[in-house]
């Protein structure tokens, strides 16, 4: 199977984020292809999602290398091949500083044509730079998205040409468009990407094996926007945000009463809102923090990959949002499938970042002088020292320079992981009445709300308390220690197929859970 | 729990290489002494004192059935209290807090105190029934005998040792002397 996921705008970059994490802890399908759509390029959201993203691509090669560092088939670490363009993200405009008047080539417009433009877009409508996003103007982006031709070459389109062309070869293929719908971006390009997609299948004759699934974001959050200097900017009004959702949602409801866009359409909200504390317009300052309901855009989108989901003719709408009370727990994280535990994996993750970044990765970090007082422990003579043994040297090769890149490549997605758990379990509920309780993180990380590019540190090091402490990170009844990571990595069985660094990294991924 | 089952067998395949050596000599001990058996001739020659026996008016085949209990009966103590103690370690090391690479070789201090204690204990059980009253036999034993039998202690130790080496948690291992030379997938 095939599975495509196109996340749209910043909220599409943010799930996709959450996405990345997931399938790094194993709730992801075998393979993805991924790509975002963005006109504001430079958006800190999308940059975010794009780093991380290279960073999941490189770390996956570089520990699934059969010849090298290889978990193996069998392991859930980074199981799923996550490809993506050499560009991740599709500009519908290119060029610098497009507006709507040149892309329409509004001068060269019929005067009937020309009136018509005038009636729905207003000069500065048309004159306003688009380089940073269509400010919550979906009525622009639209006009945007469909002025640009979606054909073969373009590296965006033409995966989902072969995407469409596997489908008809009789491979089973899903295509996932996640969104805000109160946006600019995404809310006008969903529904306009999607239908492109439609059209190209039935310009395919393509009527079988061929899905489409979508995820769609109702507010969840909104911002202050400071009063000074903001008159005659185009910019996303929070105060907008539910009226422009009411106008989505009826277009939506008349859309799939005609057609049949979607097979499955995923629709989450959060009520009562996040509050965002800093608001920028667009560009690399526009960095949100990861919130809660883009988890449960990211997990839509994996149970429509997952090979569970029995796809109907029929088009099914799920809906999903929080328990009643103000508590945000790991119950409110719904399963993949009946095979996949979200909690049980993400958890897992979060436990493996821990022990991996303060405890085994410094273990692991520096020349062969540093690391060899360890030669002699079980953990590092059975998962380390035989792994990086080179038979023509006769040495143990962990303090070279290619085993460092993969050891520190590590230490900085665990560093990665462990910032948006903190971050999300932080901004989903600051300023609210809200509690949310998955993970316990004031003892490894400090919140600074006010600075957008980084509001959580977490900290160099931790002292003995702090790293005791490791029992109660996860809310959870499990109470695993520190003792029982050690433990376990000195007794879980090692799988034929791994190789290299490949060993150490599964292991203790495994010995992370009870 | 598995860990400590696994840890538990080693312990007892590595008490078994030496507990077979003393398993027989008791089996021997307490059917009674054979009056030309090699082993009655050994205690004759090296444990008792033959002048001792003289001035009591007694020959040895009247003291050897007691002179046989007290050694089987000091034997069995000494085997059942390496078993205990051998076991007692593999089971404490896993629980032993080695949260971090590194950190077992702190936990030696913890089993070089442990390993004292069995010693003096060994030494203790020899003492008390070699040298005390609790046993008539136990006058005719002389100084040399008292040696020959103290150095059991040794041979325990070495089934003590021998049972740790193999049955201690495999992340503790650095904490018993030698053990971290065992192969990692051992």
């Amino acid at each position: 199977m095939k599975n495509f996921i196109i996340g749209i705008g910043g909220t599409g970059a943010k799930c996709l984020e959450h996405l990345l994490h997931c399938c790094s802890a194993g709730l992801g399908p075998q393979n993805l292809w991924a790509g975002m759509v963005d006109q504001d390029e430079a958006n800190g959201n999308v940059s975010r999602t794009k780093i991380l993203l290279s960073k999941y691509m490189n770390l996956r090669n570089s520990l699934r290398n059969e010849s090298g560092h290889d978990l193996a088939k069998d392991s859930n670490l980074f199981k799923t091949n996550i490809t993506a363009n050499n560009d991740a993200v599709w500009l519908p405009l290119k060029g610098a500083d497009p507006t709507l008047e040149e892309v329409i080539h509004y001068e060269l417009l019929k005067p009937e044509v020309k009136g018509l433009m005038d009636c729905l877009y207003d000069p500065d409508e048309m004159k306003q730079n688009l380089s940073e996003g269509f400010r919550a103007r979906p009525n622009i982006g639209a006009a945007a998205m469909l002025a640009t031709t979606a054909n073969e070459d373009d590296p965006f389109w033409s995966q989902i040409y072969k995407a469409i062309d596997a489908a008809r070869g009789g491979e089973e293929v899903r295509v996932f468009i996640i969104s805000s719908i109160f946006g600019g971006t995404g809310a006008s390009g969903f529904p306009n990407i999607a239908r492109r997609i439609k059209q190209i299948q039935k310009e395919k004759n393509v009527t079988s094996n061929f899905h489409l699934g979508g995820a769609l974001m109702l507010p969840y959050f909104n911002y202050e926007v400071p009063e000074d200097n903001m008159e005659g900017e185009l910019f996303a009004k929070p105060e907008e945000f539910l009226d422009q959702t009411k106008g989505a949602l009826e277009y939506y409801a008349k859309l799939f009463e005609y057609d049949k866009i979607f097979d499955q359409v995923y629709v989450t909200g959060w009520d009562p809102l996040a509050k965002l504390p800093n608001f920028k317009m667009g560009g690399n300052l526009q960095n949100n923090p990861p919130l809660f309901p883009e988890l449960y855009g990211a997990l839509g989108a994996l149970k429509f990959f997952s090979e569970d989901n029995k796809i109907n003719d029929t088009q099914e709408i799920f809906h999903i949002g929080k328990n009643e009370s103000n508590d945000i727990l790991w119950s409110d994280i719904p399963n993949v499938s009946s095979n996949l535990n979200s909690k049980d994996s993400l958890s897992k993750l979060i436990r493996f970042a821990f022990s991996y970044n303060w405890m085994y990765g410094p273990a692991l970090t520096g020349s062969w002088s540093k690391i060899k007082k360890y030669e002699n422990e079980n953990w590092f003579k059975r998962l380390v020292y035989k792994n990086t043994y080179n038979n023509d040297t006769k040495a143990c090769e962990v303090g070279h320079e290619h085993n460092q890149e993969v050891i520190t490549s590590m230490k900085e997605y665990c560093q990665d992981v462990l910032t948006w758990i903190t971050d999300m379990q932080y901004s989903t509920v600051a300023n609210t009445d809200q509690k949310m309780d998955l993970i316990v993180s004031d003892f490894f990380s400090e919140v600074q709300a006010k600075n957008t590019s980084t509001r959580v540190i977490i900290k160099e090091k931790l002292n003995a308390t702090e790293k005791n402490q490791f029992n109660t990170l996860i809310n959870d009844s499990k109470n695993l220690k520190l003792l029982n990571i050690m433990s376990n990595i000195s007794y879980k069985k090692i799988n034929r197929d791994q190789k290299g660094l490949g060993v150490f990294m599964d292991i203790l991924f495994r010995s992370c859970e009870q | 729990m598995v860990n400590i089952i696994r840890s538990l067998i080693l312990s007892l395949i590595g008490l078994g290489t030496l507990a077979w050596l003393s398993i027989v000599l008791i089996s021997i001990m307490l059917v009674g002494p054979d009056p030309d058996g090699a082993l009655t001739e050994f205690f004759a020659e090296y444990i008792i004192v033959s002048t001792r026996i003289e001035e009591l008016g007694y020959t040895f085949s009247e003291i050897s059935d007691e002179l046989f209990i007290l050694v089987a009966h000091m034997n069995i103590t000494l085997l059942l209290l390496t078993l205990l103690m051998t076991l007692g370690w593999s089971t404490w090391s896993h629980y032993l807090n080695i949260d971090a690479p590194g950190k077992a070789k702190i936990y030696f201090i913890h089993w070089a105190v442990f390993t004292g204690i069995l010693v003096a204990i060994l030494l203790a059980v020899i003492f008390f029934f070699t040298q005390t009253t609790q046993y008539n036999a136990a006058d005719l034993i002389g100084t040399g005998g008292y040696a020959i039998l103290s150095s059991s202690a040794i041979f325990y130790f070495l089934m003590y040792y021998v049972g740790v080496l193999l049955g201690t948690a495999r992340f503790a291992r650095s904490s018993v002397l030698l053990a971290n030379k065992l192969p990692g997938g051992f």
